[in-house]
């Protein structure tokens, strides 16, 4: 089974929730506004850590946000 | 004031590329190697040069002491330390094996080109970090789309 594709929404998911800023995020998420950034960009691959933080403050699931392909 | 990661990376890569520009000045200049040994003000001035570098170098670090370090910078940091150690080594490997290529001949060679590769060795290794943090800082470090 062999990676094609990962996005994710957090960039919706922010506008859903009252246009939550990328520094309020960061905050929220205990990581840097740049890592935010990247994430949203899709240059950077988050531990599950950062990953289940994410969903727990967008009160979803991972996989909610965080979507993979298979070929 | 405080400085991002980013802008003190910059920072580290401009204050370390001076200090070679400056070191590299006061080594080449006049007959080179073979003069910078006997000459005790350019070896003065060299030191100072080095000592401004990590002065500069540790006001920096101390700007940007309150910031934030999470998971990416820990990854973009220890990728960019991988990456400079083999660029570093390799650079030590080559220039030492041009010396004694070019020196072969030779039955001696002048000692000052220690001196030379200790300090841009120093200012490189600084150089490299911080350089390849910025390329991947900006480039990214994958997404699982490789």
């Amino acid at each position: 089974m062999e990676t094609t594709k990962m996005k994710n929404s957090i960039r919706e998911h922010r506008f859903r929730q009252g246009e939550m800023s990328q520094q309020k995020l960061a905050d929220l998420a205990g990581c840097t506004r740049q890592t935010i950034i990247a994430l949203e960009q899709n240059k950077y691959l988050p531990s599950l850590m950062l990953a289940l933080k994410l969903a727990h403050i967008f009160v979803c699931n991972v996989e909610e946000l965080f979507q993979i392909s298979f070929d | 004031m405080n400085i991002d990661n980013r802008t003190s990376s910059a920072l580290v890569l401009v204050d370390w590329t001076l200090v070679l520009i400056l070191f590299s000045i006061l080594f080449f200049r006049g007959e080179g190697p073979s003069e910078w040994g006997m000459d005790s003000n350019r070896r003065f001035l060299s030191a100072v040069c080095l000592a401004l570098g990590y002065i500069g170098f540790y006001v920096i670090q101390w700007k940007a002491r309150k910031n934030l370090k999470d998971e990416r910078d820990t990854l973009l940091t220890l990728k960019a330390s991988q990456i400079s150690m083999v660029v570093v080594l390799m650079y030590v490997f080559l220039f030492c094996i041009s010396l004694y290529t070019y020196y072969e001949q030779a039955s001696s060679m002048p000692v000052s080109w220690l001196w030379f590769l200790a300090y841009s060795t120093v200012c490189l290794t600084y150089m490299m970090n911080s350089g390849l943090y910025l390329l991947f800082d900006r480039s990214g470090v994958g997404y699982g789309n490789d």
